[in-house]
C-alpha cells in the first residue's frame, strides 16, 4: 500500500491537473523574445516600494465607492491631543517605550508657583514589583531627565520580568513634584524561573527545558539595542531626587 | 490592488493547492488532523463577491500570459515545460476556484473542519498585535471578541483555539481570551519556557494558564528550525524554486503590460523559471519541477525522521507522550516556498502509512486526550525578531501608538455616551470602530519596520486615523454628514455586522 500511494501522489495537485482535457497551443503565435529569460546581475526586491499607486489602489474589499463627499476628510493628524497622560509599553525584557503629553495647564496647576520655569524635567522609573512575587512597597529606581519638547522615549529598567511604571515630574529646589502617572506594566523574563521545589509530575524536568530550549535564539542582551534609542546616560541619572515626600528611597 | 495581488498570490500558490491536497487525502482515505488558523480579515476576502470576481479576472490574465510563455520559450526545452507547468496550474487553480468551490473558500475549509480533518481557529479581528494594546483591555477585548463573532457566521460553531497574531502573548491576555470561551493558544517556544512556575514537561505538553482556564502550547524550536532556518531551512535547498526570479521584474515592461498593473507598475506575476541554485550568487539555473519534488519528497521523509527521534529521546523523560507543537506560516506553503504544500501532503501520507512512532493531533485532540495540566503563568513573547516586541515597538513606527491609544479611549466613551444610537449616528459609530480595527492592524506597523512599502503602511494607517478622528468630531458636534458615513463605510466595509457596543 504504501509504495502504491507514491505512485498515486507523486503530485496531488498535478494529478488533478492531468485528469482533465489540455489545451493545444498554436504555434503560430508572435514570439517577443528570442531569449527566453534574460538574467539579471540583482534579484528584484521581494516588496518593491514603486511610491505611486494606482488612483483606484484603494484598500482591499472595495466595493465601487460612492462619489467623495463634499466635505472629504482631510489626513493631517493632530501632533497632540492636549490630553494629560503618560502611558508605558513594555518592548523587551530590558527596555520600555513611554510616551506622554503634559498640557500647560497641568503644569500650572500642579507645580507650586516658586518653581523655577527653567526645572528640569524628569521621568521617574519605580519598580512595583518582582514577577510572580508579592507586591511590595513600590521603590523608585532612576530619574531620566527628559527635555521639554521630547513626547516620548525608550526607558533601560533593570530587571527583567519586573513590573514598573514611571512617574513625569520636574525637579524644584531638590525634590521631584508629579505631574502625570503611568499604567504599570511587566517586562518579560529573560530566563527560565528556577525550580519551585514542588513535584507535579513524573518528568525529567531538567533535561526536557534544555531539550525545549535547543536552537532556541531569543532577544540578546542589552548590547544588542541600538544605543540611540535607549535614553542617554546622563549624569546625575539613575540617582533619586531627595525630599520627595511619602518615599523611602532604596539604595 | 498591491493588497489585492498579494491575496490572489495567497490563492493561487497556497489556499488552492492545499484544498487541493486535502481532497485528494480524504479522496486517499489518508488519516490526518491539521489545525489552520483563518483570520476574520481573510474569510472576509474569501466571501468579498467582488473580489472573487476580481480574482477571476486576474487568473484569466495570469492564464493569457502563461500563453504567451509557452509560445515564447517554444524554442528552450529548459523553459517550455515550467511555463507549460504554469498554464497547467492556473487553469487548474480557475477550475477549482470555480466549478469545484464555486468561489467560496470559507465553505470550502468548513467542509474539511466538518469531515474531522481540519480545525479552524481565528485570530485577532485585524491582526493586531495585542502585547502593544495591553494598556486598553476594551479594545483588546474588542478585537477578540469581533473575530469569535465573524468566525461563529463563518463557520457557524464556537472557535475552539486562537492564533494570537505574531505569537504575541502578555500574562492578563488569557483572561479576555476565558470570556469569549476560547481553550487555548500557542505561544513561541520562550514564552512557555521562561514560564512561573517552570513548566515541568517544557515545551512537550502545554500549561493552564494561572489567570484563567484557557491552556497555552509552547511552539518547538527545533521542528521549527528546519523549516525556517534561513541557513539550514528545506526551502533554501538548491532544487527548490527561487521565490525571486519572477518574470514580472525581469522581462520587457511592454510584453508584460497587458497582464500587470495598468500604470505598468512591476509585479510579482508568479512565473518564476530559476531554482535556488546558489543563495549567495546571482546565476540561476532553470527549475526542474520534478526533481523539485524529489527533494520535497526527500525533506518530508528527514523531517520525520527527525520528529521521529525526538519523540524516542522525549518520551523516557515523561509520564505523558510527548507533544511537538509545529506551527507555520499558511502562506510558506505555496508562496515562499513553491513545493511546500507537496512537502505536507507527502509528510501527512509518511505519518499516515510508514511509522507508528507518532500522529497527528490538534491541540484540542490533546487536551481531550489529557485534561489535567500544570498552572503555570507564561511568558511576555513574541515569534517576531528578537521574540519581544521590538518589530511593532520601533523609531519607524512608534508614533502611532499615540493615536491608537487615543482613538481607543475616545470609542470607549463614546460607545458608553450613545449607548442606543440608531440611523446615521449608529452607522457612524460602528464605522468609527471599523477604522479603529483597521489602523490597529499589525501589518502596518511592521512594513514601516520592515522598510519595504512604508509609504503605503504609513498613509493607510493615517487615513485610518483621520477618518475616526473625523467621524468622532462630526458625532461630537452633531454635524454628521450622510455621504461621507457612506462613503467611509463604502472604502473600509470589513465586519459589516459590527456593533460598536462592543467597545462599552
Amino acid at each position: 500500500m504504501v509504495a502504491e500511494y507514491r505512485h498515486q501522489i507523486l503530485n496531488a495537485f498535478e494529478k488533478q491537473m492531468a485528469t482533465k482535457k489540455r489545451r493545444v497551443f498554436s504555434a503560430a503565435s508572435r514570439r517577443t523574445d528570442s531569449h527566453p529569460h534574460p538574467v539579471k546581475s540583482v534579484s528584484p526586491p521581494l516588496r518593491p516600494d514603486t511610491g505611486k499607486l494606482s488612483a483606484a489602489a484603494k484598500p482591499l474589499l472595495h466595493h465601487e465607492p460612492p462619489p467623495v463627499p463634499r466635505r472629504p476628510v482631510r489626513h493631517e493628524l493632530p501632533a497632540m491631543y492636549n490630553e494629560t497622560y503618560l502611558r508605558v509599553l513594555p518592548r523587551d525584557p530590558y527596555s520600555l517605550f513611554t510616551y506622554w503629553e503634559i498640557p500647560g495647564d497641568t503644569v500650572s496647576k500642579t507645580v507650586p508657583e516658586n518653581t523655577e520655569a527653567s526645572s528640569p524635567a524628569l521621568l521617574r522609573l519605580y519598580e512595583v514589583a518582582a514577577r510572580g512575587g508579592r507586591k511590595p512597597r513600590e521603590k523608585p529606581v532612576s530619574d531620566i531627565p527628559v527635555g521639554k519638547q521630547i513626547f516620548s522615549q525608550y526607558i533601560r529598567v533593570p530587571e527583567p520580568g519586573h513590573r514598573y511604571r514611571l512617574e513625569y515630574g520636574t525637579a524644584s529646589s531638590g525634590r521631584f513634584v508629579a505631574l502625570c502617572s503611568s499604567n504599570e506594566v511587566a517586562v518579560p523574563a529573560a530566563q527560565v524561573q528556577k525550580p519551585s521545589g514542588k513535584k507535579r509530575a513524573q518528568a525529567d524536568t531538567k533535561k526536557l527545558i534544555d531539550f525545549s530550549a535547543r536552537s532556541l535564539a531569543i532577544a540578546a542582551p542589552p548590547s544588542d539595542f541600538t544605543a540611540d534609542m535607549l535614553e542617554t546616560p546622563v549624569p546625575g541619572a539613575g540617582q533619586l531626587m531627595t525630599g520627595y515626600p511619602g518615599l523611602t528611597y532604596g539604595t | 490592488m498591491l493588497e489585492e495581488n498579494w491575496f490572489y498570490e495567497a490563492l493561487t500558490e497556497t489556499y488552492l493547492p492545499l484544498l487541493a491536497h486535502f481532497t485528494t487525502l480524504l479522496d486517499d482515505r489518508v488519516p490526518f488532523r491539521l489545525t489552520l488558523s483563518l483570520s476574520p480579515t481573510l474569510c472576509s476576502m474569501f466571501s468579498d463577491v467582488l473580489l472573487q470576481e476580481r480574482y477571476l479576472w486576474h487568473l484569466g490574465k495570469l492564464i493569457r500570459l502563461a500563453e504567451k510563455e509557452i509560445d515564447r520559450t517554444a524554442r528552450h526545452p529548459e523553459f517550455s515545460k515550467t511555463a507549460k507547468m504554469y498554464y497547467d496550474r492556473f487553469s487548474e487553480c480557475r477550475r477549482l476556484y470555480e466549478e469545484v468551490y464555486a468561489r467560496d473558500l470559507v465553505a470550502a475549509f468548513r467542509g474539511f473542519q466538518d469531515r474531522g480533518v481540519l480545525e479552524i481557529i481565528t485570530c485577532s479581528a485585524t491582526h493586531a498585535f495585542l502585547p502593544n494594546m495591553q494598556s486598553s483591555e476594551r479594545a483588546v477585548r474588542a478585537q477578540i471578541s469581533v473575530s469569535a463573532d465573524a468566525y461563529r457566521r463563518f463557520f457557524g460553531c464556537d472557535p475552539k483555539g486562537f492564533w494570537l497574531p505574531e505569537c504575541g502573548y502578555y500574562p492578563g491576555l488569557e483572561t479576555i481570551l476565558d470570556k469569549e470561551d476560547f481553550r487555548y493558544f500557542f505561544v513561541d517556544t520562550h514564552g512557555l519556557l521562561f514560564a512561573d512556575p517552570r513548566p515541568d514537561y517544557g515545551v512537550f505538553a502545554p500549561v493552564i494558564c494561572k489567570e484563567a482556564p484557557v491552556a497555552a502550547f509552547g511552539r518547538d524550536a527545533e521542528s521549527s528550525r528546519s523549516v525556517w532556518s534561513a541557513d539550514e531551512g528545506y526551502p533554501g535547498h538548491p532544487s527548490y524554486r527561487e521565490f525571486y526570479r519572477d518574470i514580472g521584474f525581469d522581462l520587457d515592461i511592454d510584453y508584460l503590460r497587458p497582464h500587470i498593473d495598468p500604470l505598468g507598475i512591476r509585479i510579482q506575476t508568479g512565473i518564476k523559471y530559476y531554482r535556488v541554485t546558489d543563495r549567495k550568487s546571482p546565476d540561476k539555473k532553470p527549475y526542474e519541477r520534478l526533481e523539485a519534488l524529489r527533494i520535497a519528497d526527500e525533506h518530508a521523509g528527514d523531517f520525520l525522521s527527525n520528529r521521529g527521534q525526538q519523540i524516542r529521546r522525549l518520551a523516557p523523560l515523561m509520564d505523558r507522550p510527548p507533544l511537538i507543537v509545529a506551527p507555520y506560516d499558511a502562506e510558506l506553503f505555496g508562496h515562499w516556498w513553491y513545493e511546500g504544500p507537496e512537502w505536507l501532503n507527502f509528510l501527512i501520507r509518511k505519518i499516515a502509512f510508514e511509522q507508528d512512532t507518532l500522529s497527528l493531533v490538534t491541540a484540542s485532540d490533546y487536551l481531550e486526550r489529557h485534561p489535567e495540566n500544570q498552572r503555570s503563568e507564561p511568558s511576555f513573547s513574541s515569534w517576531g525578531e528578537g521574540g519581544f516586541s521590538k518589530m511593532w515597538l520601533h523609531e519607524s513606527n512608534d508614533w502611532i501608538y499615540r493615536h491608537l491609544s487615543r482613538m481607543e479611549e475616545l470609542m470607549t466613551e463614546s460607545a458608553r455616551r450613545y449607548p442606543e444610537a440608531e440611523g446615521l449616528a449608529r452607522r457612524a459609530l460602528n464605522q468609527m470602530a471599523r477604522e479603529l480595527m483597521l489602523a490597529e492592524s499589525s501589518d502596518w506597523a511592521f512594513i514601516m519596520k520592515s522598510g519595504t512599502m512604508v509609504n503605503y503602511a504609513v498613509r493607510r494607517t493615517r487615513e485610518h486615523i483621520a477618518n475616526f478622528l473625523r467621524l468622532h468630531e462630526d458625532m461630537n458636534k452633531n454635524t454628521l454628514e450622510e455621504d461621507l458615513v457612506a462613503y467611509l463605510e463604502s472604502c473600509n466595509n470589513i465586519f459589516p455586522e459590527i456593533d460598536y457596543r462592543v467597545y462599552a
